[in-house]
């Protein structure tokens, strides 16, 4: 999403943060079962994804970066001091697995892989129709040229909110995923460097297609465990990571502007 | 004599002097510019360089807001410009093709030319998602359109007919310039604004391009308002002529009276 529309946006932790907080919410506290849970979560990240994008889009390229700083910054705060929901940075403890249907119990790392693959195919899915349709050439339209889009009567404001209302929500499906699975969430993981480890894996990959921010995703991922095997200890290890994140993104906007395998150059 | 179409009333424009000039520090670019364009006529817009030709077009299409004045488009109801935003101006029946090339370099040549549809989605996405047999149909009859466009202004033969599933990066400038034309006839536009179609373009072209804007007058029942520096080409194509100076208006009437005004010829073609 960010390279079709040309939308850079850094609080993209803030959404999948939503996500895995109203997900707890729902299984711990309203005792829901899983459909409920994971359309609770969407519509919830969707609606405040509706009203940041209405404020923060009528601002134009670096404003709008800002804007989504801003709002990482907000949610943070708002999930780490609002105790009597969040419960602050103690996080929220035994979220109950939840239960298809309210009878079968998804537990266990098979199950959440199944359900994990069964949400990334729903997720390839709908952005493959999406890229391909009216509607992504749209975007792919306005990301090359803002003011021909206009001269042809396209509504670009409209169009970015959509973008971003769209990539914000399926973020709320990571944090079901998350909170469910994980079973405890506080505040630290959905802060700032979160949103920076999605960026880099977005801007790594590459952007335009569906393969870009996968490959992206292994790299960033795959990193700590490379890590690992070579035999540096954790300590060191974890800022080597942060070190050699930094110094790809920097080779490969240098070398590589549209990332190891996207579409489109910043 | 036709009904107008537009008409610009006393508008002014004005910009700060250099980039990094005191704001109170302006010069006027328009200042008191009037101009009424015919209905179902070309009409051709003439100048030196940088008078505010292309600023007068950006006015219009909503890029830049004027100072003051007033720009009145008569369709079916008048409605008053100031008031419209830039992309509803579309939806009124205003086209424009720019000075600069302003394709899309990463959509296919057909992709450029079916982008101009505005009503498979009306707006909602997920109808891509959920309805693929509604928009599959309706891609099939725009990709029909553009290609049938193509036959009918160019011929059967043109080279963009088997470059249509090329990136439009590929594509040379006078190429470019084409697809912003053919574009237009994809909407049903009551008034294209037009600068300089000729530009970039292989000279030995120019008389077909000046076929293809009688065209759109004679058979699909557009304006044609044009701004243009190749003077036998205003002459060939055009039925009225303004002539742009200091602002304002200095002489209008037939391509012949205006390039043939002693004050025209001294002051801008230099005879
Ligand atoms: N947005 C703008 N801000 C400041 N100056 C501008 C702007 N747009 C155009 N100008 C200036 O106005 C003058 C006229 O430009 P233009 O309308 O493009 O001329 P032309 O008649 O050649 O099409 C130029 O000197 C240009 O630099
Ligand atoms: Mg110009």
């Amino acid at each position: 999403m960010v390279g079709l529309s040309n939308l850079l946006s850094i609080g993209q932790a803030a959404f999948y943060g939503i996500g895995a907080y109203v997900t707890a919410l729902a299984l711990k506290t309203l005792g829901l079962s899983f459909f409920p849970s994971v359309i609770l979560a969407i519509v919830i990240t969707l609606l405040f994804a509706i009203i940041v994008g209405y404020i923060s889009l009528k601002m134009e390229g670096d404003y709008f970066i800002l804007a989504t700083l801003g709002i990482q910054i907000i949610v943070f705060t708002i999930l780490n001091n609002w105790i009597a929901v969040t419960m602050g940075p103690y996080g929220i403890p035994g979220i109950p697995s939840p239960k298809l249907f309210g009878y079968i119990e998804i537990k266990g790392i098979e199950s959440f892989l199944m359900v994990s693959t069964a949400f990334s195919a729903i997720t390839i899915f709908f952005f493959h129709r999406l890229i391909k349709s009216p509607f992504g050439r749209d975007l792919k339209g306005l990301r090359d040229d803002s003011i021909s889009m206009i001269a042809l009567g396209k509504n670009i404001t409209k169009l970015k909110i959509q973008s971003f209302v769209i990539s914000s929500s399926f973020a709320a499906i990571s944090g079901f995923i998350y909170a469910s699975y994980i079973s405890y969430i506080d505040p630290t993981s959905y802060n700032l460097d979160e949103s920076i480890f999605i960026i880099s894996a977005v801007l790594i990959g590459g952007t335009g297609n569906i393969k870009g921010p996968i490959i992206g995703a292994i790299f960033v991922v795959a990193l700590p465990e490379l890590l690992r095997f070579v035999g540096l200890p954790d300590s060191i290890a974890a800022n080597m990571r942060m070190i050699i994140y930094g110094l790809t993104l920097v080779i490969i906007m240098r070398y590589r502007s549209q990332g190891l395998a996207g579409v489109y150059k910043f | 004599m036709a009904r107008n179409i537009l008409e610009i009333k006393e508008l002014y424009k004005s910009f700060s002097k250099g980039k990094y000039g005191k704001d109170d520090e302006t010069y006027n670019l328009l200042s008191n510019l009037n101009i009424s364009i015919p209905e179902n006529t070309i009409s051709a817009l003439i100048g030196g360089n940088a008078t505010g030709k292309t600023t007068l077009f950006n006015i219009l299409s909503g890029f830049l807001k004027e100072d003051s004045g007033n720009i009145y488009f008569h369709n079916s109801k008048t409605t008053n410009l100031s008031e419209i935003p830039p992309y509803k101006r579309e939806h009124l029946g205003i086209g424009r093709l720019f000075q600069d090339n302003h394709i899309f370099p990463t959509l296919t040549v057909l992709e450029n030319l079916i982008i101009a549809d505005k009503n498979v989605l009306k707006g909602n996405p997920f109808e891509a998602i959920f309805n693929v047999k509604r928009v599959k149909e309706s891609e099939k009859v725009l990709t029909q359109k553009a290609t049938e466009t193509i036959a009918h202004l160019f011929g059967k033969s043109h080279e963009l007919l088997s470059k249509l599933n090329d990136k439009a990066s590929s594509l040379s400038f006078g190429q470019k310039r084409l697809i912003g034309l053919i574009r237009l006839f994809m909407s049903d536009y009551k008034l294209v604004l037009l600068d300089e179609p000729t530009a970039g373009i292989n000279p030995a072209l120019n008389d077909f391009i000046s076929e293809i804007i009688k065209q759109m007058v004679l058979e699909n029942g557009m304006t044609v308002f044009l701004i243009e520096h190749n003077m036998n080409f205003v002459r060939k194509t055009a039925h009225n002529c303004f002539f742009l100076d200091n602002g304002k208006i200095n002489m209008q009437g037939t391509p012949s009276k205006v390039l043939g005004n002693e004050f025209v010829q001294k002051n801008y073609l230099g005879v």
